[in-house]
């Protein structure tokens, strides 16, 4: 019973007093902006790609009749799909564009990249909910731990509480509870009312966005606990809050890029250049035109001295030879980048549960889909989609059918998504390490406020 | 005189004790690692631009060997070639990332339609592509300003709490010089603290070879940090004066980096991008695509109706139906993507007025533009790689036409005319004018916030 009165008594102090609109109208106006620019923007271009690559589809199955070879020529466009939220947390779909078109002749088919659609915006970052949530609230609710214990002692308050039977871990825990869930309720309630005053855009998948959700409760409760070890550990209300404020400095702004930057330091990113993959790729691809053409005078009695591989093998298997050569080039050209991006990710498991902020942020785009696993897995999907594509059409070649009319056995490109349990199963961790900050923050907190001066 | 002695003793408060060795010591391990990982970058773009400049002529050489197979078929074939151009390396890309990290490096101006390829930001790791880097532009930004707070946030208000600023004005001293000494002590220890360890790294970064020809981009960069720091110094003061208690002014003024280091750039960059909206690029791409359609079947009836008329068409025919079609699918792709450049141009320019609202952002527009990493440059880049991709296309026709019959050399290919928009002295001057007005803005707010400043310790 004590603990519910000393949480209603947490709840009607939230109610009375001025800061509590402060932290709503803050929350209401970056939520808003970000919901703006977010949640609508990616409902409406998730409208635009769509019709996209409707009309891409229109376009391929209007064709006339023609040559198997003629029909591998066209572009058929191939998009990543809105993320489950991708209106929440832009992640790194901000700068790629997610699109793929096919090309027979390309081992690097064109990726998109949207960099020109708004130079300079990721010098400063995207201001999305992952931002508000992450960078943010996270100040409002340090600052709000920060008041819990060292504000009730300048206040004079704080012994007289103790004049009931109450003990010091109790006290804290609940007012610590309590301050979280009013903290968290409006919060949530700016969301609410942002996400209205933009029209209610569609915010994806439900299973997710509770996941999501409850992601960034647990983050801020985490930061309400560790302004509630800074309050513990300061005598003075100022002290506590100039802590709150510089491990928020700390653990947000300075922290990861800090980290980005010591896990690439003597480990740079090995040299990609599509130019340097198109140019085996065409050397390859004029071999076998050569070899086929050799094959097709011999065929005709104009040669009689054809290839030996030729002779032996044929035309189809000799295309399999170089396709597999090519397979083979494109994956000597992209390990190095695949075994560097492996070792970053290794070190920065490592670094991230040094700050809360990386440790959200990464697991919030892991969640929503924007992480760069989901783009790789992309483009791996829509790889193997033009493979397949070009071996249906080749197949067609090689059965010497000369003209190919049936468009729509070319079934669409499906973007098959993650398991939900391998994406939990990835950010387990992430979360595991949040609620290790947030228990050893209100550990600190609980153990120096047992020896807390009340006066 | 008076002025000179207040300053030496704030500059001895701020820097004495363990609070000034922390700074220092702190920046300059920041700076240390800023300045490695800008150096990395620009040895990054450098060799990356080398490896494609080196495929580029392997991959040109082989379409220009296809003139012995074919001469008049090479327009065809040149518009088919997966030609990658490679965009050349920032002046001083090690100053500032600006744009570069999430800009393509590569252009392809194969179809009809150029192609600015996957930015570099695929490439990162989480934490990289979320945060953005650690330059030195950026750490001037963000953690500069934040030193430079640390650094005078108690100029005015610690004296008070200490009980000592009313022992000032027992001598015959005046608000205006009390105040001016301060300024000018904080700004004192911001460039003692801040600017010399970051001119040092910049020093050392020159001698690494991170700026070859680029002198005036660094010495630029150099001075509009002088100006930037000096300004958070002064503002540091400012809040200092309007408060009580030091750690008022120390939440005050982390309030006012957060709304003008973070919010504002965050916000401005967001409220442009939704006023001004651009269509993703695949459905720009699939818009020209269909719109070529009908160019396509015009230039079937147009060939057809020659070759009725003509038997076999001859190669000069040829050429100009060739031209015609390319003439008329540019045409079409210009018309489907002006709505998109025009909104393209009235962000950049949008860009440029919403960095008058934070001395942060415009610092850092002013620093990419100073190391070329802007995204002016980029786009000119992937403006100058279309035109390109253009000439490539007709050039085969047109050069027939004139009645060369020889196979073209490399060097007789028309280069990429790719003239990235520089910093004008005017445009670098006006980002400077507006970081010393933002200094006189912040200067005038401490001087009315300590006109009538209450000069006895709080709650005495």
């Amino acid at each position: 019973m004590t603990g519910l009165a000393i949480a209603r008594m947490e709840l009607l102090e939230a109610l009375r007093q001025p800061r509590s609109l402060a932290i709503a109208l803050v929350a209401l106006f970056f939520f808003a902006v970000a919901f703006h620019q977010g949640a609508a923007r990616v409902a409406g271009e998730a409208a635009l790609i769509d019709g996209a690559v409707a009309e891409n589809r229109r376009a391929w199955l209007a064709q006339k009749p023609q040559n198997p070879h003629g029909a591998a020529h066209f572009a058929v466009l191939l998009a990543k799909p809105p993320a489950p939220l991708g209106g929440l947390v832009i992640g790194v779909d901000g700068a790629l564009a997610g699109h793929v078109y096919t090309d027979a002749h390309r081992l690097v088919p064109a990726t998109g990249g949207r960099s020109a659609d708004l130079p300079f915006a990721e010098a400063v970052g995207t201001l999305d909910v992952a931002f508000v949530v992450g960078a943010v609230l996270p100040l409002l609710a340090v600052l709000l731990g920060s008041d819990l214990v060292a504000g009730e002692k300048e206040r004079g308050t704080l012994r007289l509480v103790f004049a009931n039977p109450v003990g010091r871990s109790r006290w804290l825990l609940v007012r610590w509870a309590g301050r979280t869930l009013t903290f968290l309720a409006l919060v949530a309630g700016a969301a609410g009312v942002a996400w209205l005053s933009q029209g209610a855009p569609p915010l994806g998948d439900a299973g997710r966005l509770a996941a999501f959700a409850g992601l960034s409760g647990l983050y801020l409760a985490a930061w309400v606990a560790i302004g509630a070890a800074c309050s513990a550990f300061a005598d003075r209300l100022a002290a506590a809050s100039v802590a709150a404020i510089a491990l928020w400095i700390g653990l947000v702004i300075v922290a990861p890029r800090v980290m980005a930057a010591v896990a690439e330091l003597g480990d740079p990113a090995p040299l990609t250049s599509p130019a340097r993959m198109n140019a085996r790729v065409e050397d390859l691809r004029l071999q076998r035109k050569q070899l086929a053409m050799v094959a097709a005078l011999k065929a005709k009695g104009a040669l009689k001295d054809a290839s030996a591989v030729v002779a032996a093998e044929g035309p189809a298997a000799v295309r399999e030879a170089i396709d597999a050569e090519a397979a083979r080039a494109r994956a000597r050209a992209e390990a190095p980048a695949e075994a560097w991006r492996a070792r970053q990710l290794g070190k920065l498991a490592w670094l991230a549960p040094l700050s809360p902020a990386a440790l959200y942020f990464q697991a919030a785009a892991g969640l929503a889909g924007t992480d760069g696993a989901r783009h790789a897995a992309f483009l791996a999907q829509a790889m193997a989609w033009r493979q397949a594509f070009l071996d249906q059409l080749n197949a067609l070649e090689d059965r010497k059918v000369s003209v190919f009319k049936d468009y729509a056995s070319v079934a669409p490109f499906a973007f098959t998504e993650a398991p939900a349990a391998e994406v939990w199963r990835d950010q387990a961790p992430r979360v595991g390490g949040l609620l290790a900050t947030g228990f050893l923050a209100l550990g600190l907190a609980l153990w120096r406020f047992r020896r807390y001066d009340l006066r | 005189m008076l002025v000179l002695t207040i300053a030496r003793r704030q500059l001895r408060d701020a820097l004495a004790g363990p609070r000034g060795w922390l700074i220092i010591g702190f920046w300059s391990l920041l700076v240390a690692l800023a300045a490695g990982t800008g150096l990395a970058a620009a040895a990054d773009e450098r060799a990356a631009y080398a490896t494609g400049e080196a495929a580029k002529r392997e991959t040109y050489g082989r379409w220009l060997a296809t003139f012995e197979q074919d001469v008049y078929r090479t327009g065809q074939i040149g518009a088919q070639h997966p030609l990658v151009l490679h965009l050349p390396p920032a002046p001083a890309r090690a100053l500032a990332a600006g744009a570069a990290d999430a800009a393509g490096r590569w252009a392809q101006p194969a179809g009809y339609f150029v192609r600015e390829l996957e930015g570099r930001k695929g490439e990162l790791t989480p934490l990289g592509a979320l945060f953005g880097a650690l330059d030195p532009a950026g750490l001037v930004a963000v953690a500069g300003a934040l030193f430079a707070i640390a650094l005078g946030f108690d100029a005015v208000a610690g004296e008070k709490a200490r009980g000592t600023l009313a022992l000032h004005f027992v001598n015959p001293l005046g608000r205006g010089t009390f105040l001016a000494g301060k300024a000018l002590g904080v700004v004192g220890a911001a460039v003692l603290a801040l600017w010399l360890p970051l001119a040092l790294g910049l020093a050392g970064m020159a001698l690494a070879g991170a700026f070859p020809d680029a002198g005036m981009r660094v010495a630029g960069f150099a001075a509009a940090a002088l100006a930037y720091l000096a300004f958070w110094a002064v503002a540091a003061v400012a809040g200092s004066a309007a408060v009580r208690t030091p750690a008022a002014a120390f939440a005050g003024l982390a309030g006012l980096w957060l709304l003008l280091a973070i919010a504002v750039p965050k916000i401005a960059v967001a409220v442009i991008a939704a006023h001004h909206p651009v269509p993703p690029p695949a459905v720009l791409e699939q818009r020209v695509n269909t719109a070529l359609e009908a160019e396509k079947a015009a230039y079937q009836v147009s060939f057809d109706a020659l070759k009725a008329r003509v038997g076999k068409p001859a190669p000069a025919d040829l050429a100009r139906l060739r031209l015609a079609y390319w003439r008329g699918c540019f045409a079409r792709v210009d018309a489907v993507r002006a709505d998109a450049d025009a909104a393209l141009d009235a962000r950049q320019r949008a860009l440029v007025g919403a960095a008058a609202l934070s001395p942060a952002f415009g610092f850092q527009l002013l620093a990419a533009g100073l190391a070329g990493t802007d995204g002016a440059r980029h786009r000119a880049f992937v403006r100058a790689a279309d035109a390109y991709g253009r000439t490539l296309r007709t050039w085969p026709d047109e050069r027939m036409l004139g009645g060369a019959r020889t196979r073209p050399t490399w060097e007789e290919l028309p280069p990429l005319a790719y003239a990235p928009p520089g910093v004008t002295a005017r445009a670098y001057l006006g980002g400077l004018l507006a970081l010393l007005g933002a200094i006189a803005l912040a200067a005038a707010l401490a001087w009315l916030a300590f006109r009538r400043y209450d000069l006895r310790p709080h709650g005495a």
